[in-house]
């Protein structure tokens, strides 16, 4: 797949980060707070893109309203970005295809790509990520971000993913939000309401799956019980 | 084949194509589906050989593949499936038709799994809440009194009464003669019945856990006879007794500490989770209200004071506080006054009504004290 960006992905897995050589004139649009440096030349515009239902969309999708433009001017610039979650990066060249992030997974993309929130109703309620998705599409470059490590699976078949560890998937996988497979129906009912493995997506189709190595629900219990505590006198 | 009649955007899955996937522009024609690639390269699907699915994230893409799926081509595009049906093919009508009709099929399927999920999931939620209600009455009941003393003394010492304590004790005496005379009606023994006169033009009074009352002197001015300020206060013991303080902070404790051991993760759940220890709390104390004035009659009936004095109290505060909407008492923690003059004037019914003996107080002076 071609990339109309010259960019280049640096330190991964671990603290994965973005950097990018614009072409005089040439736009990256990233999520706000994302950018860690850039050359003087490069100019910033904070502003909603796509318009306000779009934009809304984005916003019920885990991310922020604002999109930032990073546009070079008199010359060609360097610009890189960071994440907000420890982990890694990865691009993915859209040729007029989609694919479907996790909630707050966007980092960045180049243009004729659009970035959307799709309304995924009870699906997405259960499987714990929101009522609505990102959704990439169009033509172009879009970089997203995982919490540790990214592994990306080729879907044959079924598959299964714990809704925790689900970064993005293409959008021509059939995806359904289901409780662990193989279980009597008691069985099911005492796995997810005991077990902790209660709610997994299950992809069949064609496609691919990126899933990250760490999932942040269990990383925030373990986190919890060293949290400072306040005295209330 | 003659030229496509419609050009449509989408993508191929084939194995000859690197990574395996490219976007595609979609024709018909009228013996197959074509697929050109940016680079040119052009797959064919025969109507003879084409396997239809619909599916994919959306559940609304179009899959035509070939019998031993080697060849993928894929739409999203909306009219694609209509074209192929108007392709002119008797075989690819019916192909089409079928398709669509498995995709109903599983549609209503999906849609019933999703409603039993939901019913399954209000059912385990109410369990988890009646649970909750009955293990914070049982546990609270097995702990001794002196925990409800000290919590109270807790309370108290934390608290802003926003006003000064009355020290006249024409007033105090007063209110305290109410509650001795109450208080060995109360329904288990061990409490020590305190109460404060606060100074602050509040039409209100309060219980804390163990025994401590607080009323305010703007209750005390809103009273036409002394009984009136005894079925406060009968109410307000019967709080104590029945021991709801700690019923309620049991039960708030309770509902958060399980729903989150239940959810686990609190994404999505934490509004709920709110909502419903919010509902919970709300009702739970709507009973304690309607039950601290059933078993305030009754002490104020077995200490031969006359109850009506509590149904009369509420009465005024209605007409005091009449431009409340109804709408809102369902969710105010106080039940709305009419039901609870209508619960206390059942319950009254049932006791007897004769041998009450009036509570010897010059009520002017008292309202004159306060007032000054």
């Amino acid at each position: 797949m071609t990339s109309t960006l010259d960019f280049e992905i640096f330190q991964s897995p671990d603290f994965g980060m973005l950097r990018v050589q614009l072409e005089d004139g040439q736009q990256i649009f990233a999520e706000t707070s994302a950018m860690a440096t850039m050359d003087g030349n490069i100019k910033l515009k904070a502003g909603l893109k796509g318009g306000l239902g779009k934009s809304l969309m984005r916003g019920l999708g885990g991310e922020s309203m604002i999109v930032n433009t990073f546009t070079a001017q008199n010359g060609s610039g360097e610009v890189t970005f960071a994440p907000g979650p420890p982990g890694d990066l990865l691009h993915y060249g859209l040729d007029g295809s989609s694919i479907m992030l996790q909630r707050g997974a966007f980092v960045a993309h180049s243009d004729g790509v659009e970035v959307t929130g799709k309304w995924e109703g009870a699906k997405g309620f259960f499987s714990g990520e929101g009522l609505v998705l990102l959704k990439a599409s169009g033509t172009g470059d879009v970089f997203f971000n995982s919490f540790g490590a990214i592994i990306e699976v080729e879907v044959a078949d079924d598959y299964y993913v714990d809704t925790g560890y689900v970064v993005a998937f293409e959008d021509t996988l059939n995806y359904s939000v289901t409780v662990l497979p193989g279980l009597s129906r008691g069985g099911k009912v005492k796995s997810f309401f005991f077990g902790g493995e209660g709610l997994v997506c299950k992809f069949s189709g064609q496609g691919k799956v990126w899933v990250q190595t760490r999932n942040v629900n269990p990383f925030l219990n373990w986190a919890h019980w060293y949290r400072p505590t306040k005295n209330k006198g | 084949m003659k030229s496509t009649n419609s050009i449509i955007s989408g993508g191929v899955f084939n194995d000859s194509i690197e990574g395996g996937r490219a976007g595609a522009e979609i024709g018909i024609g009228p013996q197959g589906i074509s697929a050109i690639l940016a680079d040119g390269t052009r797959f064919d699907l025969s109507f003879e050989a084409v396997e239809l699915e619909i599916g994919g994230a959306s559940g609304k893409m179009v899959f035509c593949r070939n019998e031993d799926k080697t060849l993928t081509i894929f739409t999203e595009d909306k009219r694609f499936i209509h074209s192929l049906s108007a392709a002119g093919s008797m075989l690819i009508e019916q192909k089409v038709a079928e398709c669509l009709k498995t995709n109903r099929k599983r549609g209503r399927k999906s849609r019933r799994n999703v409603l039993t999920g939901l019913v399954l999931l209000a059912l385990a939620c109410w369990g988890i809440y009646e649970v909750v209600l009955y293990g914070a009455r049982a546990a609270v009941n097995s702990l001794p009194i002196s925990i409800d003393q000290q919590i109270g003394e807790v309370a108290m010492s934390s608290m802003d009464l926003q006003g000064g304590v009355l020290e006249d004790p024409v007033v105090t005496d007063a209110i305290q003669s109410m509650v001795a005379r109450l208080a060995p009606h109360a329904s288990v023994s061990g409490f020590e019945f305190d109460v404060t006169v606060v100074d602050a033009d509040i039409l209100n009074a309060f219980a804390l856990p163990g025994g401590k009352i607080v009323i305010y002197t703007g209750l005390i001015k809103e009273a036409n006879r002394p009984e009136q300020v005894a079925g406060v206060l009968a109410h307000e013991m019967a709080h104590v007794t029945k021991r709801h303080g700690l019923q309620r902070i049991g039960q708030t404790l309770g509902i958060s500490g399980l729903a989150t051991l239940l959810a686990g993760d609190l994404g999505g759940l934490a509004v709920l989770t709110e909502l419903l220890a919010f509902s919970t709390i709300n009702k739970y104390s709507r009973t304690h209200e309607t039950e601290a004035d059933l078993e305030g009659v009754r002490m104020l009936v077995a200490a031969k004071i006359d109850p009506s004095g509590l149904e009369e109290f509420f009465e005024i505060m209605q007409h005091e506080h009449g431009d409340v909407p109804a709408a809102i008492a369902w969710i105010s923690t106080h039940p709305d006054h009419e039901d609870r003059i209508r619960e206390i004037q059942n319950s009254f019914q049932e006791e007897t009504t004769a041998g009450f003996e009036p509570l010897h107080l010059d009520w002017d002076e008292i309202v004159k004290r306060v007032n000054r």
